[in-house]
């Protein structure tokens, strides 16, 4: 689909959705209620809104993009809210997807994190709200300041600064706890 | 290292992995997909290309005598001349697999 939906995107776009596109899809799986299909179609839905009407300097993309999946995520959720068909796949569905088991391509020398460790982070991620995961991703995946989740999340300043002290608390004392 | 730092790095490092895991699964799932899809497209882009070469010589063969005809002080093609042409260009095109598309999307004869 992003080859022939980038057949005529403007380079500087192509470039910036490269450069992205894995981390909108990790992004995306904060949001626990979407299953791999829904985030591949919120990200395609992103593309698609990206070629046609976003910007094109990178400074100004980044968040663009951040705010147009989550709002897509969003309103996907509702609409799965709505379809009580859809309940008993929510409820055995967890944090998975992009974060399911490491692809095999990658070698040992790529890898920062032990074995143990990333299915402690894993563990430890799955068992967080929706909301703390995607503040963690943010601030730890993507840098942004406290005062751009804040902008980005509609949050305020403190309760950003609160809930991102509250997971690095626990995930610190999860990790003695489970390598001791 | 303090327990805040632990646990930034820990996230840090995590998240790097997951973002590079995803981006290695989906240059593999385009290249599988090119492999698939975009080899017998240059196959067929490669053929066609040959009975349009095809059809442009035999063209030029005909403009050429046709033009002969005309210089030498005869009456150039004529009616027959044009029947055989339109015949030889048909029968080069259909052998060529050009008509293929027409087919496509002209209605089925009755």
């Amino acid at each position: 689909m992003q080859n022939e939906a980038c057949g005529t995107i403007e380079k500087p776009k192509l470039l910036i959705w490269q450069a992205m596109e894995s981390r909108l899809a990790v992004y995306l799986a904060s949001f626990s209620g979407l299953s791999v299909e829904d985030r591949e179609d919120v990200l395609q839905s992103t593309l698609i809104a990206f070629w046609r009407k976003g910007p094109s300097a990178e400074a100004e993309a980044r968040p663009w993009l951040y705010r147009v999946v989550r709002n897509a995520s969003i309103d996907t959720l509702r609409i799965i809210k709505r379809s009580s068909s859809r309940q008993g796949q929510l409820e055995a569905s967890d944090f998975r997807g992009t974060l399911e088991p490491e692809d095999p391509s990658l070698g040992p020398e790529d890898s920062v994190l032990s074995h143990e460790e990333v299915s402690l982070v894993r563990k430890f991620l799955a068992a967080l709200a929706d909301r703390e995961r995607e503040l963690a991703f943010l601030a730890f995946c993507e840098d942004m300041t406290y005062e751009q989740i804040a902008s980005l999340t509609g949050t305020s300043l403190g309760t950003v600064k609160w809930r991102l002290a509250g997971v690095k608390k626990r995930l610190a004392e999860h990790y003695r706890r489970e390598m001791a | 290292m303090t327990d805040d730092k632990k646990a930034e790095d820990l996230l840090r490092a995590f998240y790097s992995q997951e973002v590079q895991a995803d981006s290695a699964a989906r240059a593999a799932r385009r290249t599988s997909r090119s492999a698939v899809q975009e080899i017998p497209i240059q196959r067929m882009a490669k053929r066609n290309w040959q009975s349009f070469r095809m059809l442009l010589a035999a063209v030029a063969c005909l403009a050429i005598m046709a033009a002969s005809s005309f210089a030498a002080g005869h009456e150039g093609l004529g009616p027959e001349g044009f029947i055989i042409l339109s015949s030889e260009l048909a029968r080069v095109a259909n052998e060529g697999g050009l008509f293929i598309p027409l087919r496509a999307v002209l209605p089925i004869e009755q």
